[in-house]
Order: structure tokens, then sequence, then C-alpha cells
């Protein structure tokens, strides 16, 4: 009996010995392989917008053409470079001493789709993943009533994360500031304050964006009904009754708006900026 | 001559940038010409040329100075690179020489490893640029050498030709062909030689020949002798011209051809090694199922993408729109790798839902009430607005009146007064139709409301909604009305004019015909389509037919996709539709009351589709 258990005990010994070097083996070889493959001409662009990375992360967004991609050259390589619509996400991951994650993102309007996805995954992980702000690129020489696009984005932008945790900052990036027509950032920030009210105001009345029918809210005339259909959608409209006096203070977020140029490479109190939220 | 060539990374970074006329380089032109590609509905003059896409750029419409344009471009995988050539239009010989200049950039691009080190640098996570001054320094003055060669390469041929025709003789063919050989050298010989005026010359030439030499009869001879001796004169005037720059435009262009044929032969040599590696395939099967980290190749996604494109097909998506889509995914895919621990079948699915994301996202901000409030605080002299006018159009019995309905109800509840238009004068009951509706409306805004009670100006309907009605008949009494309705909600203070059209069959010129009659006229602010989700594969011809009807200055601004509740998960339809035209679905209905309809909710129909 004795010896039966031992011997048995000696065969298991023996086939867990060789299914480990089997294992091994294995992984030896396949990490070889892909090794081999890595050398050639195969390199990936790994940079999916899905990717959420743990490690300290700041964020480039805005509208098209107001100089997202020419910033994130000069905060990267600090040379200004020819650039074109991107249409991919660009990543750096050694920002400010190798601290920072720099993640910018297309601004056409066919590919904010790439920001959102983002936005709704590092909100849904919010214990993993470590969002320090964003900075938000303008071209500070719009008129006036040209600031509701704008407003529309950032207004996504702002609806994300407002709903985290532990409140992260946007940082109004006022760009070209060099052009005669700029506006100063306190006057942009109020142009952007006005028109997100009126973009909230007007969500506030436009159709749902549900798909199931609802038999129930018939007379979906009534008040009470009414803001049934936003308590789970918008937390900034939870958060303004009269969407109207929305003001970047009230909010979690902190909102700052600071002028630069990234063409005259003054961009000094954006990388102050970037800094004090290391 | 074309104007532009650039080569950039998706992420928008020029890596090179080269304007024919010398000019500075115009970024704003590849700006459009990206803008183009990502809006334009799929199927607009995408032809593709062998290995490249043509895309024609019109005219920006937001910068007044803009000109249309043509490109022609590659995308290059492993990594990532856009070669865009941009010229003036589409003719025969530009096409050829855009052709041509990228052939040669690409083989020139590969044959400095360019590639290669823009790898390196974003798998070190470097930046993109880094150490590649030096390499496309080189790019660049080879790919000027030799296009510059080309360009004189055609001048002096086409000059030779002109040659021909002016004089006969064997001679001049023989420098012409002589012109052939060596083109870089004997191009302005050759033109001065032409422009000297030959015919001219060699009438002097030859009457002193005959003057002369009269005996002599082989006068061809003498003529060439003398002319052979005049190119070498010319020949000699070249050299002295040109100088060291012919010299070393020779060596450069040797040591780029030498290099374009190493290249080759290392590729070669490449393929055989390739070949030759049996575990390689070992490690595919396990690499495509489990491990991630392999290239795709064709072989690959050819079953995962029968599987995709059928269950596209599955969930009402034509399959001409299932072949595209899937193609989409191959290009996207082949010559990429999958990352770790990631299947190629996972791999597709991603880039699929990535590809519908793209074509089902509103091309242009869509933010109906902000148009509206824009158009509405405009006053003319008398302190009065323009309506706001929607006409809605669409296959008969797809829920116009329906959706028309629905969309008054919202428009009402954002305290609008919306003037419900009667334009449908041909089928029996769609107006009493219409004013059913007018009254449900009516009582819900204003429960007081009398069914069937006329308001203060004798309409059906109370204050804030009404009915404008003016019986049947032919199709001319559609734009009267259209434009009666508008004069008349203007003199009232109407906010919104909600137009209903007729249901007309798409395939049908002699119905078809008269709405572009109508958008004329009326000019509708938005043309609103109505499909509904339950048509299949002939929303294809559907949306494309509706669109075209409009003119060429014209197109429909949205779509509704209606009856969205009734096929669950087959929601084929809305990409069908979008697929042909490019226009972006507003809104959507799903269900009997005033109140199902919604916006729709991209990333809620792709899921739809992909599960």
């Amino acid at each position: 009996m004795l010896l039966d258990i031992s011997s048995s005990t000696v065969i298991y010994s023996i086939i867990a010995t060789i299914v480990i070097i089997l294992i091994t083996g294995l992984w030896l070889v396949i990490k070889l392989q892909n090794n081999n493959n890595n050398t050639g001409l195969n390199g990936t662009i790994q940079t999916d917008s899905k990717t959420v990375t743990e490690k300290p992360t700041i964020a480039i967004m805005g509208p098209m053409n107001v100089g997202k991609t020419t910033l994130f050259n000069y905060l990267t390589t600090t040379t200004i470079r020819p650039c074109v619509t991107s249409q991919e996400v660009s990543m750096w991951p050694r920002l400010l001493n190798g601290n920072i994650t720099l993640i910018e993102f297309p601004g056409h309007i066919k590919l904010q789709y790439k920001w959102q996805t983002w936005l709704s995954k590092v909100t849904e992980n919010v214990n993993t993943t470590n969002l320090k702000g964003i900075i938000f690129v303008v071209d500070s020489t719009l008129s006036p009533e040209q600031w509701d696009k704008p407003a529309e984005l950032l207004v996504d932008i702002l609806e994300e994360i407002e709903s985290l945790e532990h409140p992260t900052s946007v940082l109004i990036a006022c760009n070209k500031n060099e052009s005669f027509t700029a506006r100063p950032p306190q006057k942009i920030k109020q142009f952007l304050e006005q028109k997100i009210g009126e973009v909230l105001a007007r969500r506030k009345a436009s159709l749902a964006t549900g798909h199931k029918s609802n038999a129930s809210r018939n007379n979906r005339g009534g008040d009470d009904e009414d803001q049934d259909d936003y308590t789970t959608d918008s937390t900034l409209l939870n958060t303004f009754a009269n969407p109207l006096q929305f003001r970047f203070d009230a909010l979690e977020t902190s909102v700052e708006a600071l002028a630069g140029s990234v063409l005259k490479k003054n961009v000094d109190s954006w990388q102050q900026w970037l800094e004090d939220h290391e | 001559m074309f104007e532009q060539l650039a080569i950039f990374t998706p992420q928008g970074q020029v890596v090179y940038q080269f304007n024919c006329a010398g000019k500075k380089f115009a970024e704003t032109q590849i700006n459009s010409f990206l803008n183009r590609l990502l809006i334009s509905p799929v199927t607009n003059n995408d032809t593709i040329n062998g290995k490249y896409s043509i895309l024609n750029v019109g005219p920006d419409t937001n910068k007044p100075n803009s000109r249309s344009f043509c490109t022609m471009f590659y995308v290059a995988k492993q990594p990532d690179l856009y070669f865009v050539i941009t010229y003036a239009e589409q003719s025969l010989q530009l096409n050829q020489e855009a052709e041509d200049t990228l052939n040669l950039a690409l083989a020139l691009w590969e044959s400095l490893d360019i590639p290669y080190n823009i790898s390196e640098n974003i798998k070190s996570q470097q930046d993109i640029l880094n150490d590649l001054d030096d390499v496309v320094g080189k790019f660049d003055k080879y790919l000027r050498t030799k296009y510059e060669e080309s360009v004189r390469y055609s001048i002096s041929n086409s000059n030779s030709s002109e040659n021909l025709p002016l004089n006969n003789t064997k001679t001049n063919q023989q420098s012409g062909n002589k012109n052939k050989k060596q083109p870089q050298k004997s191009t302005a010989g050759g033109r001065k030689w032409g422009r000297d005026g030959i015919m001219e010359d060699n009438s002097a030439y030859d009457s002193a020949a005959l003057d002369f030499s009269s005996a002599d009869k082989k006068k061809g001879n003498t003529l060439s002798a003398r002319q052979l001796q005049q190119q070498q004169e010319v020949a000699n005037v070249d050299k002295d011209a040109l100088g060291n720059r012919t010299a070393n435009g020779e060596f450069l262009i040797k040591e780029i051809d030498d290099l374009l044929s190493t290249q080759k032969d290392t590729h070669a040599n490449n393929d055989n090694k390739s070949s030759n590696k049996y575990t390689d395939k070992a490690f595919g099967f396990l690499q495509r199922k489990f491990l991630g980290n392999k290239t795709i190749d064709t072989n690959d996604l050819e079953s995962v993408l029968d599987k995709l494109r059928q269950k596209l097909v599955s969930k009402n998506v034509a399959p001409e729109v299932a072949d595209y889509l899937t193609e989409q995914v191959s290009r996207d895919l082949v010559g990429s790798k999958t990352a770790n621990w990631t299947s190629v079948e996972n791999t597709a699915r991603e880039s699929l839902s990535r590809t519908l994301t793209k074509i089902l996202t509103p091309g242009v901000s869509v933010d109906l009430l902000h148009d509206i409030q824009g158009k509405l605080s405009h006053k003319d002299k008398d302190g009065k607005k323009q309506p706001y006018v929607f006409s809605v159009v669409g296959v008969n019995g797809v829920g116009k009146s329906t959706n028309l309905s629905k969309l008054a109800f919202w428009l009402l509840q954002n305290k609008l007064k919306v003037l419900i238009v009667a334009c449908d004068t041909f089928r029996s009951g769609a107006v009493e139709q219409l004013r059913v509706h007018v009254e449900n409306l009516a009582q819900l805004t204003d429960e007081s409301h009398v069914r069937g009670s006329k308001n203060r100006r004798g309409k059906s309907g109370n204050d804030s909604v009404e009915l404008f009605e003016a019986g049947y008949g032919g199709s001319d009494l559609v734009t009267k009305i259209a434009k009666q309705a508008i004069k008349y909600a203007h003199d009232q203070d109407f906010d919104i004019v909600l137009m209903d059209t007729a249901g007309r069959r798409h395939n049908d010129p002699t119905l078809m015909s008269p709405l572009k009659a109508f958008a004329e006229q009326a000019k509708p602010d938005k043309i609103i389509m109505v499909g509904e989700a339950l048509v299949g594969t002939d929303s294809v011809q559907q949306a494309k037919n509706f669109n075209d009807a409009f003119g060429k200055v014209r197109n429909l601004d949205f779509f509704i996709i209606s009856k969205c509740d009734t096929v669950g998960e087959m929601l084929g339809t809305m990409v069908n539709m979008v697929y042909a035209t490019g226009i972006p679905i507003l809104f959507v209905g799903v269900g009997q009351t005033y109140t199902d309809l919604r916006t729709l909710s991209v990333s809620w129909a792709v899921n739809t589709l992909m599960s």
C-alpha cells in the first residue's frame, strides 16, 4: 500500500514536472515568437481610444482646428510642427518627468465618439483610473455667436466628468491669443457660461435619446414626468434647476481659463497649470 | 503638374510635405480633404484606381475663396500613413502623373527604410518623427530630383513629338530619340532647337545646300551632318549652362535607381524567407485564437468576415452595405497586428463597431432648436419673423403624417406656434387625417379645446396649432399651397411650418420630379425623409433616389426612421440609408403615441446591431 501510494505520488509529481516544463517551454517559445515579430515592421500603434491607463492622465480635447495637435507636439517635443486634422488618438507616456500620460483626441465631429468612449470608460472605472485634468483648447478669435459649438462639446465633457467621485479640473486653453481679434480668457469664460446655459436649456427641451417605447408616458405634457427623463441622464441639469443660470463656479469640477498661443510658444501659464495638477 | 504631396499619420503629424509650385505648403487643403473623407457618403465618387483611391473635394461652403480639387491617396499600414496628392482636376494626364508620383514616393519611402524608423519610434513610445530629419531630408532630395527628371522627360517627350510633324526628315526623328534617351541633358536644348524655328533654319540650310552643292544629291546627308553639328553645339551650350547641376543630378538619379533596385531584391529575399518559416504557421492558429499579437492577413479574416457579414445581413443590412462594411474592416485590419490576448475575431468585431459608429454619427452638428431659434430671431422691418419650414417626404405608408405630428407635438411643447400644411393633395383622406392630428394636438396643448371647433381665424385647431388646407388637386396645386402657407404663417406670426407631402414611389420619375420644383419654390429649411425600419434592402435605393430628387444643389437634411419598435434588433435600415447618402438620422420613431419620437443614440444602435 505504502509503496503504491509513494509510487503514485512519484508518478503524479513526474507528470506535474513534465507539465510545468512543457508550459514553461511553450511560454518561452511564444515569448520568443512575439519578440521576433516585434523586430519586424510590425509595430502597432497602441493608441486605441479604449486604452485607459492607471497612470495619472491629462487629456487634450476641443473642437477641430484649434491647435490641439500643435499643443501636443509642443508639450511633448518643444517643437512646432505642421499638422493636419487628426483621425486618431495621440499618446505620450512621459510628460513632466514621466509622471503623467498626455492623451490627445481628434476634434472632428465624426470622431468625437473616440473621446466619448474613452471618458465613459474613465467614469466607469473610477477606482482604477486617474484623470488629473482636461485641457479644453478653444480658438480665442471666435466671434460671440460662434461659441455654440465649443459650448456643446464642453457640455458633453462636463456631463461625463461631473459624475466623477474625485472632482477633476478643466483648463480652458484660449489659444491663438497672438491674433488682434482674440478675446481675453475671462470674456471667453463668460461666453461659454452663457452658451452652455443655452445648450442645456435646449437639451432639456429636446427629445430624449432613449429608444424604448414607453406607453405610460402618453401625456408627457406634465412637468413631473418631464423631469423624470433627465434625473438619470444629465448631471448638469440636476445641478442647475434653471439651466440658464449655469455657472462654472457651481460645478464640482474646477474650471480655469488661461490665454496662450502655441504658435508663438507662449504657453507658460498652461504649463504652470499642468505642473499644479501633476 | 500636381499641387501638393503630403505624407502624414492618422494622428495628424505631417511627416513630409511638398508643394509643387514651390509655395508654402497649405495644410488647409489637406484638412478639407480629410474633412471630406470623413463626412462624405461612402458611395460618392470614390473610385479606386488599382491601389489608390481618388476623391474629388468640392469647394468649402464656409470659405468663399476655396475651390474644388482632386486628390489621390493611399493609406499605408504598419505604420499607418496617409500618402496624399492633390491636383486641380481629374484628367487622364494628371491622374497618370499623380499615380506615378505616388508610386515613386512609396518606393523611395520603402527603400529609405522610413516606415521601419517610424515603427521603431512608435514602439519605443518616442516622438514619431524622432531622428527622422536626415532620412526625410534625403527622401525629399531624391523625390524632387526624380520628379524633376520625370517632368523634363515628359516635356522633352512632348517637344519631340511636336517636332516630328514639323520636320519629317529622318535625322530629326533620330534626334528626337536622342532626346528621349538623355532627357535631363537635352530638355533645354531640345526646346531651343525647336523654338529656333527649325522650319525656317532648315529652309535656309536647304537653299544653301542646294546653292553650294548642286552636284551633291544626298541632301539629307549633308542636312543631317549639319544638324548633328548644330545639335552638338546646343548640347555643349546646355552643359555649360547647366554646369555641375547636371552632373550632380545624374549622379543622384543613378544613386536613387540603385537604391530602388536593391530594395526590390531585398523584398524578394524577404518573401522567400518568410515563406520558409514553418514555425509561423504553427503559432498562427494559437495567435489567431488566443494569444493575439498576430499580424492579420486576408486568410485570417476570411471566415471571420463571412460570419460578421451574415450577422449584418440577418440584421436587415443590405448585402451591398454589408459587403462594404466588411471590406472596410478588412482594409482597416489587414497588415495590422492584434493586441495581446485578443483573437482576430474580437479585433474584427471591434473594428466593425468602430466603422458602424463612424457611419451613423452625424457629420454636422444637429441641434434643431438652435437652428430654429437662430432663424426666428431675425425679424424683418415690420417686426415679423420668417417661419422655420420643414417638409416631410417619403414612400407611401412609412408614417410621414404620424411622424410629422410627433414632431409638431415636440415643437408645441417648446412653446412654438405650429402651422401644419396639407400638401398631400392626392390621396383621399390625407387632409382629413391631418385634421384629426391637429385636433388631438390642440387638445393636448389646451385641455379646454373642443374638438371640431374653429379657432379665431376660422381654421381647424387652436391658437398654437392650426391646419392649412386647400383641398385636393394636381401637383401644381402643391407648390401653390406651400407658398401660400408660408406667406400665411409669416402674416399670422407662426414659428414653424410643417408640410406633409404625398407619398410616392421612389423609382417612378413622374412622381419624383415634382419634388424638385417643390423644394425650389417652397425653400424648406429642412427636408426630412421618413423611412421605415421594416423596409430592408430597398432602403438603399429609396434614400438615394429621394436624395437625388431635389437636384444638385439641395439634399435631404435628415432622416426619421419610423417603426423601430416593430423590428427588434433588425436595425439594418438605419445603416443602409446613411450609407447610401451620408445624411444623418436625427430621430427614431419608437411607438404609436405622440411622445414616441426619440433622438437616435448611436451607441445603442451599434450595440444592437453587433449583439
